[in-house]
């Protein structure tokens, strides 16, 4: 019998997920776990199935096997709407921006989705718009923001969700050194407030910077999973990435 | 500023958005009713017969331009509106003579006709909120084959089930003259401000946000199909309103006149005025409509002075296809442009929204 009153593990868990498309393995059960207050690099090269696992975690594909856990909910099969509302939120590598609508509808109207009054939506997009420096372009259609600012509106529009744990995917591609930094302000203060981040990125320097733990993807498989300092020195990465005369230092 | 006033004055933004955009279709649109009108007798009959149009379109624009899904079946809606209206306002001694099969409680149905409108609007809401859960998880051209499919499906019921209408191929006669073109503007302009209003919702901007991208709208926890079922509803009592204003103004009504005709010649008046915006709907009813009167007579011939003008019988539906295709060729996005027509001082964006990029 299942013990209601136990408190859950607050966490989000992929289970031995795998994945395969017309017999072409993208991911090999993989297995992996982050917390709230945590900032959770996952890295490869490409093809290394990093989207179609943030695809599936995020509920926009479905494994062939394995199971997603939400804070000790069996989430594998829910939808992704459901999802957003349910504390998980995500960004897409290739923006997905509400493109004629202003950064700040972008906003509220996903404040909106996951049932604020237009008041409080409006208010949070406030909050939003202050803390990712957007007023200047707050007004402004998303289809005529520069690069750097798609991206920050893409992290601020699923923060409008007030989720527990959020997924970015890609979100420094095209971003240059200044704003690459602000970013990782930006990732860092996520982790401040509680929030559990998923990180994936091609920007090795990034994610060393700011994540407490990695989990490297080669071929749809685990290759290794530990800390910074530990990824650092995996002659494995350096060979997965670069070759066995490499170096991860960009 | 503070952020109270920051959200105080945004969330005025919000609500009113471009209301000169009402007000300007509210003037255009009696503006050319009136002077239309007072061309004589036989243009007022005219002018009520588009304004019927224009609250027809007004429910496709409805949904169409705030989902980007085309639909083919409101006029399932708008009969469904007419035939609740003929059935409560002819005169119960008269369905006994000409519609003998009827159901009992509809046979002596009674009710005046400002309240057998609304009933018809009920109706047809509810018919669209009944197949909705179904065909709102449809989208492009399953979606627009499935709504044809209701049509056809209402009209076979409305046409050979004598339970609830007159026997197959009659009519129903008899419904009262008390509609003129007055009180169809009424009516009208009363659709206008609803949809106006509407698009102000949260349904309605949580499905044009969708609208824009549905893989993003997922992840701002918008269930596409809730919000796609309770839009398709409420576009579908506004054209059952469409179909009472139908058969108080023809007073006759068939199910043949409800139709795929009426289907095409609606969408035509919505695509020549552009789905995206209010505006659209509202401007290519006025000018289909125009071009429609303008051919219907100069098919009957036209006398200037000594000169009589006159283009064969049979022309006008060509010419009209014509100009469609000529729109969609030259610019798809019709007159208005998916934006908001704000006369005389500017345009302004639809609210929100750009044309969608798929659907």
């Amino acid at each position: 019998m299942i013990d209601s009153t136990a408190p859950r593990p607050r966490a989000l868990r992929v289970a031995g997920v795998s994945r395969a498309f017309a017999g072409v393995k993208a991911l090999t059960d993989v297995s992996l776990q982050f917390v709230p207050g945590q900032v959770f690099g996952l890295i490869g090269p490409n093809g290394a199935g990093k989207s179609t696992l943030v695809n599936i975690i995020s509920g926009y594909d479905l494994p062939d096997s394995g199971t997603i856990e939400l804070d000790g909910r069996d989430i594998t099969r829910t939808k992704p709407y459901v999802r957003s509302r349910g504390a998980l939120a995500r960004t897409f590598q290739h923006g997905h921006l509400f493109n004629g609508l202003t950064v700040r509808e972008n906003i509220v109207v996903t404040a909106m989705g996951v049932g604020k009054s237009r008041k409080l939506a409006l208010a949070r997009a406030d909050e939003l718009i202050a803390d990712f420096g957007l007023e200047s372009r707050a007004d402004q259609p998303c289809s005529a923001l520069p690069h750097g600012f798609e991206r920050r509106v893409g992290v601020a529009r699923a923060l409008a969700t007030d989720p527990a744990y959020i997924l970015l995917d890609e979100p420094a591609a095209g971003l240059n050194e200044g704003e690459i930094g602000e970013f990782a302000a930006n990732i860092r203060s996520l982790r401040d407030r509680g929030l559990g981040v998923l990180l994936i990125d091609h920007n090795v320097k990034l994610i060393l910077e700011v994540c407490d733990r990695i989990h490297v993807l080669v071929e749809g498989k685990t290759l290794l999973e530990g800390t910074p300092a530990e990824v650092r020195g995996s002659e494995a990465l350096v060979e997965a990435y670069l070759g066995r005369s490499g170096s991860v230092h960009r | 500023m503070s952020t109270a006033s920051a959200v105080d004055k945004s969330s005025l933004r919000w609500r009113l958005g471009p209301i000169w955009s009402l007000v300007s279709l509210l003037l255009i649109v009696t503006a050319a009713t009136f002077i239309t009108a007072s061309f004589g007798k036989s243009l007022q009959v005219q002018v009520q017969y588009a304004l019927v149009s224009l609250v027809i379109v007004v429910a496709l624009q409805i949904f169409i331009g705030t989902s980007g899904v085309l639909s083919f079946g409101h006029v399932a809606f708008v009969a469904m509106g007419a035939w609740t209206v003929g059935l409560l306002t002819i005169d119960p001694m008269l369905k006994e003579n000409l519609l003998p099969d009827l159901f009992p409680f509809l046979m002596h149905a009674q009710a005046p006709w400002v309240l057998a409108i609304f009933i018809g609007a009920v109706v047809g809401g509810l018919l669209a909120l009944i197949v909705a859960p179904v065909l709102m998880r449809l989208n492009g051209l399953q979606a627009g084959i499935a709504t044809f499919a209701l049509l056809g499906v209402v009209n076979l019921v409305l046409t050979y089930w004598s339970s609830i209408g007159p026997r197959s191929g009659q009519s129903m006669v008899g419904i009262p003259e008390v509609l003129d073109y007055k009180l169809a503007l009424v009516f009208a302009l009363g659709a206008i401000i609803f949809a106006w209003l509407f698009q102000r919702t949260r349904p309605s901007r949580l499905l044009r946000a969708a609208r824009e991208d549905g893989i993003a709208a997922a992840a701002s926890g918008i269930n596409i199909v809730t919000q796609r079922v309770i839009v398709f509803a409420v576009s579908g009592a506004v054209a059952g309103v469409a179909g009472g204003l139908f058969a108080l103004t023809n007073r006759v009504v068939q199910s043949s006149q409800l139709y795929i005709d009426l289907t095409f010649l609606t969408l035509a008046m919505l695509v020549l005025g552009g789905t995206l915006s209010l505006s659209g709907a509202v401007i290519g009813t006025l000018v289909f409509s125009a071009i429609d009167v303008f051919l219907t007579n100069l098919q009957a011939g036209i006398d200037i002075g000594s000169l009589s003008l006159s283009i064969p019988q049979g022309t006008r539906p060509i010419i009209l296809g014509l100009i469609l295709v000529l729109m969609l060729i030259f610019r798809s996005t019709g007159l208005t442009g998916g934006r908001e027509f704000v006369w005389p001082f500017r345009t302004v964006r639809p609210l929100p929204g750009n044309p969608p990029t798929n659907e």
